[in-house]
């Protein structure tokens, strides 16, 4: 039988989809009876939801032609020093 | 071909992809993407950036926590790209290696800035008996529809929780749980195996979910708890 500690340490795996189907079952299991372990769950995956969110900034344009002014300018260099 | 060549070709490149509008070309797998860069296609080096920028940026963002650092990452990164594509060997997928380039070059931003390895895990881990029993109560803050301004205020709260991991932490986090990487290849991009990139995963997602939970159950109204998933 898994207790509640064993839960958090497995709570990756389990998310992950990474637990022996034997383990997940127990896993499963336990969380049905247990309503700290089903918070804890879906506090867990409602933290990697926001994670998520809050790291979906765009890259602004124009840093995107920066990107490509410092590239084409420092290849050029290279290219430069190859040649003298 | 030779690195030099290589980068003469790609130079040609961008200057043609400026005074055409950059329109974004269909991508292509990653081995022509490869074999492109390395022939100097025209198309080969605006598919790399169409491909790859926004990530590279989003990584170096999320491990630096500032832009003008995530800005020099991504001009490091693809500087080292385009120099050493000659010498990517296919150990790994092109999008792996170049992983691998970013979080070195964002990580070495961070060291020296960062905090002390030594966070106060056991704060924001629970509390168990001796039996394994969660020792008090544990409130379900995930869904609340009435608290929109508690989830706005977790955001806030997820900032500076994200910034308080050491970086090595939240590199594994942004590249599994927003890059989708699969553990083997960020394993492979960090240079860990695979038991110690998921120790460090489930270390740093517990930490997150930790001080959120601190202030959610301080600030929150928690929702009833009693259904299963």
């Amino acid at each position: 039988m898994i207790t509640c500690r064993e839960m958090v340490d497995l709570l990756s795996d389990y998310v992950d989809g990474d637990l022996e189907p034997m383990v997940a079952r127990q896993l499963a299991a336990h969380l049905r009876g247990c309503t700290d372990c089903t918070a804890f769950l879906r506090t867990f995956k409602g933290t990697q939801a926001l994670v998520r969110e809050a790291a979906c900034e765009e890259m602004p344009e124009e840093l995107k032609v920066r990107l490509r002014d410092f590239l084409r300018s420092n290849l050029q260099r290279g290219r430069s020093r190859s040649t003298n | 071909m030779g690195i030099r060549q290589s980068a003469r070709r790609i130079l040609s490149r961008l200057t043609a992809s400026k005074s055409a509008g950059a329109q974004s070309p269909a991508v292509p797998a990653d081995d022509l993407l490869v074999a492109g860069l390395r022939a100097g296609d025209p198309e080969a080096v605006e598919s790399l950036l169409a491909r790859y920028e926004a990530r590279i940026y989003r990584l170096a963002l999320g491990i630096t926590r500032n832009s003008a650092d995530a800005e020099e990452v991504c001009q490091d990164v693809f500087l080292n790209v385009f120099r050493n594509i000659e010498g990517f060997e296919g150990k790994s997928s092109l999008g792996t290696w170049i992983y691998r380039i970013a979080t070195n070059a964002a990580l070495m931003k961070v060291r020296g800035k960062s905090r002390s390895l030594e966070v106060p895990w056991d704060e924001v881990l629970p509390r168990f008996s001796q039996e394994g029993s969660h020792l008090t109560p544990v409130p379900d803050w995930s869904k609340d529809p009435e608290a929109a301004l508690l989830q706005t205020e977790l955001r806030t709260v997820l900032g500076q929780a994200l910034e308080d991991l050491p970086g090595e932490y939240r590199a594994v986090v942004l590249l599994r749980d927003v890059e989708g990487l699969p553990t083997d290849e960020a394993a492979n991009a960090l240079g860990l195996t695979v038991p110690a990139l998921k120790a460090r995963l489930h270390r740093g997602r517990l930490f997150l979910r930790g001080r959120l939970g601190e202030y959610a159950e301080t600030h929150g109204r928690p929702t009833p708890k009693g259904t299963a998933e």
